[in-house]
């Protein structure tokens, strides 16, 4: 009994470790470290973190925040809205299942704009942090003038 | 009283007059284009001058020559030439590239003083993104070149290394009052004018119209490649080009990483912006800024390029003509541009929504090669497509490919 127990567990350890590997693909983003952001000298710590924050500034930027502009930018930006993209091609449970939380980014293979833009990737990339944008209000980018 | 005035009046129309001698006597000199083997007149984008000069070497140099005549004044001119009724006409001074050293011919040739017309109007974006075109008439077809990238390019001194769609929107439609970091005097802002594709691809990206475009405008992708070279404060300086020009000007100017509406990193166009030149982030599209490049022309009634010549020229920058004597795609990939095969996204609108995609004949492991020198991993030379694995089966330009 005991030693047929050990052989699910092991069985099922070794499924879970090969999902997991499959699911991480090798796909990952590394941002650059020690880099200077935009017009700051912040620095990129890791990036992950730094991406699952930027979430907030990816949703700062709506179509509506620029005007009323319709664009990919619009939908891509509306990653939040990207999730409901994801919905109405009735994939909205791969949305759920595809979406790399501790990376901030895309795992599943992309049939979306705004999925191909957030594809999950191991090439290196270098975050900007929106919230060193002082005239970006409540979310808003100012009309322009 | 007077006469240091006169002096100097006299001193400035002898100055005048002695350049006007010698602009008359560098046009005697040039060449007449028209006399030029099978001449085909190409006119519009600025930004795609490196890649047009070394195609330009090549089909000069070709069996059968065919001599490349250029002037480059913005896409949307480009555009205008051709939608014009009837097609619009150059005249001055047209680029021509000379066959064995690949360099621009001192002094050019000189077009007909009545105009010659446009055989190929080059663009980096849609026509309908230029002013005041709502379309093609008919007998103008506009057949699709290689990817060119955008770019929001930084001298190589400064310490700057990425900015965001918001960023550029508040810099570029807002100015200084946008406060983007060190970005605040717009003199140092270089960008170019409404009729630059270079700006209007750009400009569909972040969202700002490109007639409403702050900082410095500069007639040509020369100029702003120029303004950054002289900056005097790097970190301060700013401006636009398009990834051909920055490739071939890697020692005084480097790509920014951009982040896309969207995204929550910035990409580059290639792997790094120092060394690489695999254009990665484009092809597969994380780097968002990018288009085709669009070559309008005359067609007869069945969509055939009217010219010959002009039909050639298309036919081998398509790819769908493969010439003899040199190789596109290598010639592509050392220019900084992409050819279509090479992607794996596609677009149909002005930085639109992307589509993931597979060209019917690829050549990604051969274009990674050649960008390289190294072919990618899980590429392999074939010779015959009995060689290759059943994941890729096709063997195309020397490689295996999935299709």
């Amino acid at each position: 009994m005991k030693t047929n127990t050990r052989i699910i567990w092991a069985v099922l350890g070794i499924a879970l470790a090969g999902i997991a590997a499959a699911c991480s693909d090798s796909k990952t983003n590394t941002p650059s470290k020690d880099i200077t952001v935009g017009g700051d000298s912040s620095t990129a710590t890791g990036g992950k973190s730094a991406k699952g924050g930027a979430t907030s500034s990816g949703g700062t930027t709506s179509s509506s925040a620029t005007g009323g502009t319709t664009s990919d930018s619009a939908g891509a930006t509306s990653v939040a809205g990207a999730t409901g993209v994801a919905g109405a091609t009735g994939v909205a449970g791969a949305s759920g299942t595809c979406e790399d939380t501790a990376k901030g980014c895309y795992k599943c293979e992309p049939t979306t704009s705004a999925q191909i833009l957030r594809a999950c990737t191991d090439a290196s990339c270098i975050p900007f942090d929106n919230k060193t944008l002082t005239k970006i209000v409540n979310g808003m980018l100012p009309a322009l003038p | 009283m007077n006469s240091p005035k006169r002096a100097t009046k006299y001193a400035a129309g002898f100055a005048a007059g002695f350049l006007g001698i010698l602009t008359l006597a560098n046009q005697a000199q040039a060449a007449d284009c028209s006399t030029l083997p099978s001449p085909v007149y190409v006119a519009g984008s600025s930004a795609v001058k490196p890649f047009v000069a070394k195609v330009a070497a090549e089909l000069a140099g070709l069996a059968t020559p065919i001599t490349v005549v250029y002037q480059g004044q913005g896409s949307c001119t480009g555009i205008n030439y051709m939608v014009a009724s009837p097609t619009g006409t150059i005249s001055g001074t047209g680029v021509v590239w000379d066959a064995a050293t690949g360099a621009e011919v001192a002094g050019g040739c000189a077009l007909s003083l009545a105009g010659d017309p446009v055989d190929i109007g080059v663009s980096d974006v849609f026509a309908t993104s230029c002013p005041n075109v709502v379309g093609l008439p008919a007998g103008i077809a506009d057949f699709k070149g290689p990817i060119q990238a955008m770019t929001f390019s930084v001298p190589l001194a400064s310490t700057k290394q990425v900015i965001s769609a918001e960023a550029a929107y508040l810099l570029f439609g807002l100015g200084a009052d946008g406060a983007v970091g060190s970005w605040t005097d717009m003199t140092q802002v270089m960008a170019r004018s409404a009729t630059s594709g270079t700006q209007q691809m750009l400009s569909a990206a972040i969202n700002v119209p490109a007639a409403k475009w702050l900082g410095k405008p500069n007639a040509g992708s020369g100029d702003v490649l120029n303004g950054l070279v002289a900056a005097t404060i790097a970190d301060a300086a700013i401006g636009i080009l398009a990834t051909d020009v920055v490739d071939k000007n890697r020692g005084k100017v480097r790509p920014l990483a951009y982040q896309h509406y969207g995204q929550t990193c910035g990409y580059t166009p290639d792997s790094d912006a120092i060394t690489s030149f695999d254009k990665r982030n484009v092809r597969d599209g994380h780097y968002a800024v990018w288009g085709a490049l669009h070559m309008l022309a005359k067609v007869d009634a069945v969509g055939v390029v009217a010219n010959a010549s002009a039909k050639k020229v298309i036919g081998y920058l398509a790819l769908t003509e493969i010439p003899t004597g040199f190789d596109m795609i290598q010639l592509e990939a050392k220019s900084g541009v992409v050819p279509d095969c090479a992607m794996r996204v596609s677009r149909t609108a002005e930085v639109g929504p992307m589509a993931s995609y597979m060209p019917t004949h690829s050549c990604e492991c051969k274009f990674v090669y050649e960008a390289t020198g190294v072919a990618p991993t899980g590429c392999t030379t074939c010779t015959a497509a009995t060689a290759c694995p059943a994941s890729k089966p096709a063997c195309n330009y020397g490689f295996c490919e999935v299709q």
